[in-house]
């Protein structure tokens, strides 16, 4: 099968035509993306590569995400490259980091479902940008915090616990 | 409808990611997140990931410093650790030998610690290890004053975790009767020593203006890496290549 035959085309603000692809998430929803977007996904670019009917599978992640995702692909693909250090590369760097900012308002566990679909459709720069924010959120917190936080169980013993904070005893202060 | 996931299962194979991005700044942050279970902890005590957090912050955050301080009963000098992190991660990190220690010189993890001033005893220390290892004294005359550091030995390190390896001391030392200035090293490796070797004798007085010859130039300090020692005389600081023996003076 053709890789072509996956993707489809939409004519730019531009008057240009620009390929687009269609990507189906997990819930049967379907998204027209430009490639250049869908293409931040190494993911998606290889089975771009590999084509295929009737749009791009991506059953791992759903509907709500994807377009959280596909949000953050468009902004970033959308930047051109102008030259480094100038005024108008500062302006689109502090415009980028505002988005950014903008996009990680969210709850914990949207934050969670983002880092899980970054890290499945391998979008190294999005998987960074959460990651980072959740490690901020951690970085301040007790262990017992962090625990109720992330719904995790404590499963050191009583033993292990007291010999961890003996060793520790520098941080407990 | 399937039923919500925990956020465990969520971030399960992100976990890695998210403690990767925990700033090194302050080591308490880690240490806290290695006590919130086994995974966590399994996970952040990985000589792999140890490895990966160092390449990915590349720049280790300064812990502290060390202070030679006056232990008040005996009136000698013992080395002290001063954090700079709001929990040290060695809250007991001072070094257990008997006052009349100090440090003269730190660099990757590795401090020099010397005791007496005449017949320097050297010991390179890992304070995150605790290991100690004891130098022989260069043969040199009992009348130079000596400054010492300890630098890495390995010519393409990045420094990031080099602290257990091949490690060098360089001594320079002024002699104020014949007023020349004596350069030895001595580089270690786990497959032994090379012993002391004396590299350079440099006759200060050809090279350096000295008002009052009772004042003695001193070395006062090193440039890793680019083969420049500082001097101090009477008349001002100099700057002093060694492969080519320029010198300028600096500016007070």
């Amino acid at each position: 099968m053709a890789a072509a035959d996956s993707c489809d085309g939409i004519s730019t603000s531009g008057g240009g035509w620009e390929k687009t692809v269609t990507l189906v998430s997990s819930d049967d929803a379907r998204f027209e993306v430009r490639e250049a977007a869908a293409s931040l996904s190494q993911t998606v670019r290889r089975m771009i590569r590999a084509g295929g009917d009737g749009g791009i599978p991506l059953p791992k992640v759903d509907a709500r995400t994807l377009s959280t995702v596909l949000e953050y692909c468009n902004k970033h693909a959308a930047v051109p490259a102008p030259a480094p250090e100038s005024s108008s590369a500062e302006a689109a760097a502090v415009d980028l980091e505002w988005f950014d900012k903008e996009l990680m308002h969210v709850d914990l566990a949207t934050l969670c479902s983002l880092i899980r679909a970054a890290d499945y459709l391998e979008v190294a720069g999005l998987l960074d940008l959460t990651c980072k924010t959740v490690a901020d959120m951690i970085k301040s917190k007790t262990a017992e915090e962090i625990r109720q936080m992330f719904g995790i169980q404590n499963d050191f013993t009583p033993e292990e616990e007291e010999q961890l904070s003996r060793e520790n005893a520098g941080v407990f202060e | 409808m399937a039923p919500p996931r925990r956020l465990p299962e969520l971030i399960d194979g992100a976990t890695e990611e998210i403690l990767l991005r925990i700033a090194p700044e302050e080591p308490a942050h880690l240490v806290r997140a290695s006590l919130v279970c086994k995974l966590w902890r399994r996970l952040l005590v990985d000589p792999a990931f140890v490895r990966r957090y160092r390449e990915f912050h590349r720049t280790p955050p300064m812990l502290g410093f060390f202070q030679n301080q006056l232990a008040a009963a005996d009136r000698v000098h013992a080395p002290w650790f001063v954090p700079t992190t709001s929990a040290p991660p060695l809250p007991q990190l001072a070094f257990e030998y008997s006052t009349g220690w100090e440090v003269l010189s730190s660099c990757h993890g590795r401090v020099l610690v010397g005791h007496g001033s005449i017949g320097m005893n050297l010991v390179v220390w890992d304070p995150v290890t605790r290991l100690r290892q004891r130098l022989p004294m260069p043969r040199m005359r009992l009348c130079f004053n000596y400054s010492y550091a300890v630098l890495c030995a390995v010519g393409s390190c990045n420094h990031l975790d080099c602290h257990g390896g091949p490690f060098l001391v360089v001594s320079v030392g002024s002699c104020p009767v014949c007023s020349s200035l004596h350069l030895w090293s001595r580089k270690l490796d786990p497959k032994g020593s090379a012993g002391w070797v004396q590299c350079r004798v440099i006759d200060l007085e050809k090279l350096f203006p000295i008002n009052n010859p009772r004042s003695q130039p001193r070395v006062i300090g090193f440039a890793e890496g680019l083969g420049v020692i500082f001097l101090w005389t009477d008349v001002g600081v100099f700057m002093m290549e060694l492969k080519s023996g320029r010198k300028r003076k600096e500016r007070n």
